[in-house]
């Protein structure tokens, strides 16, 4: 009997294994490997590298897996530039959702040094991104509940921004600080999707979280990185909550087989994270683990996109 | 579990039994992701990335269990292909496409481990 997972990774396998060093080689330009080129070069993406040699297979499957006519919506991206060097443009990100076919992007700041003591300053950069990208970009505006953040909030709602970005490793807080869940508060009776960094360096994320979901069930949460350290427990704790949405950026394919096959589908949003994700191999795994999980096409449209398009129409 | 140690069996030549040898395909498949693991954090880190990579190239190294004609072959081509690729990228300063390869391999052996597992 053919073994299930060579059966699978035999359909899977549309393109032959080739690997060319003369590709990588040629793709990249010339000068000595010194630190300092090392790090510019860091900075910037050839989008085409994400697509050619070895990636070429991974990317015609993808294309392939993604249901006809789906328009693909990235819930999670960020324009502007970061403390630690990494750093997108408006027209960076345009590029690469072109190069992807991917119709429509959430964008915010990132941990921006520029940020002073309210973020108006990488918000207005986002909105900038938004006035010359319409149809493509979505704006979120970043806050420090830190500091004061009351004209803030109000300036970015009144300017038309979609939603709130905060991210909790970032800026240093707790999920049930009560500058925090006053945010939360100020959000939901202004209508915002709140979108939660719930990833990497997290320790707390359900306890402190659920007393303010259960207490404003009309709030829009995106869990950003499905809260992936604790993830059958987010599952379990929002299962009835159906204003919570998973959002997959840059988790890995396992944590997503799991939250596939524990949380229904119309819950769980795909996000790329750009610039620390890129729009193929973050397809790739949410694509790879709902293929595992059995996901229909109408379910892995609708993570790809309905489910977080809705909020927006 | 038998609860046998696997390091009596097999000698070299020797048919392995079927529940036996998927666990060690398995085994061997983690042993591969482990190591993805490790080349990943270190690649963001900073800390000696290319050494670190460099072991997660060696994990794939040879034949897998079932050898030269083993079923697990083709995803070990690929996965080869993927992370020697991966870091010729690093080596010249391209991140982001390193990653991306980095992340394709480690997904893809850990979908192969699940799908395996099932079986």
């Amino acid at each position: 009997m053919r073994s299930l997972a060579v059966a699978w990774v035999s359909c899977y396998h549309l393109a032959p294994v080739k690997r060319s060093c003369r590709a990588v080689t040629t793709r990249l330009r010339g000068g000595p490997r010194t630190r300092a080129s090392l790090d510019t070069k860091r900075q910037s993406q050839d989008v085409g590298a994400l697509t050619s040699g070895t990636m070429a297979g991974p990317w015609a499957w993808v294309q392939k897996k993604i249901p006809t006519g789906t328009q693909v919506f990235d819930a999670h991206a960020h324009v502007g530039v970061d403390i630690d060097g990494r750093a997108m443009t408006a027209d960076g990100m345009k590029e690469r959702m072109d190069a992807a076919n991917v119709h429509t992007s959430i964008i915010f700041p990132l941990n921006d040094p520029n940020a002073r003591d309210d973020y108006s300053g990488p918000n207005d950069v986002v909105w900038a991104a938004h006035e010359e990208y319409q149809d493509a970009f979505v704006p979120f505006f970043r806050l420090n509940p830190h500091k004061d953040y009351e004209a803030e909030f109000t300036r970015c709602v009144e300017r038309g921004f979609k939603g709130l970005k905060l991210h909790p490793v970032s800026q240093e807080f707790e999920l049930d600080d009560a500058r925090v869940v006053r945010l939360f508060e100020m959000a939901a009776e202004a209508d915002l999707p709140v979108l939660v960094h719930a990833g990497f360096a997290m320790e707390r994320i359900v306890e402190p979280l659920l007393p303010t979901v259960e207490r404003l069930p009309e709030l829009r949460l995106i869990l950003g990185h499905t809260a992936m350290v604790e993830l059958l427990a987010a599952t379990r704790a929002f299962s009835d909550h159906p204003n919570v949405l998973f959002e997959t950026s840059v988790v890995r394919a396992k944590d997503l087989y799991v939250l596939f096959c524990s949380m229904e589908p119309a819950r769980i949003c795909y996000g790329s994270d750009i610039p620390y994700g890129d729009l193929p191999s973050t397809l790739h795994a949410s694509l790879l683990a709902a293929d595992v999980a059995g996901l229909s096409e109408k379910e892995l449209s609708g993570v790809l996109s309905g489910n977080i398009r809705r909020w927006f129409s | 579990m038998s609860g046998k140690p696997l390091k009596s069996k097999p000698v070299a030549g020797d048919p392995i039994p079927e529940k036996m040898a998927r666990r060690l395909r398995v085994g061997h498949l983690l042993r591969i992701g482990s190591y993805l693991d490790y080349a990943i954090l270190s690649m963001w880190s900073g800390r000696r990335p290319q050494v670190v990579m460099g072991m997660a190239e060696a994990s794939v190294k040879g034949h897998g269990p079932g050898g030269e004609d083993g079923p697990d072959e083709e995803i070990l081509a690929r996965l080869r292909a993927l992370i020697g690729e991966a870091r010729e990228y690093h080596e010249a300063g391209d991140f982001p496409a390193a990653m991306a390869r980095m992340r394709v391999a480690e997904d893809l052996v850990a979908m192969y481990t699940i799908c395996l597992s099932g079986e």
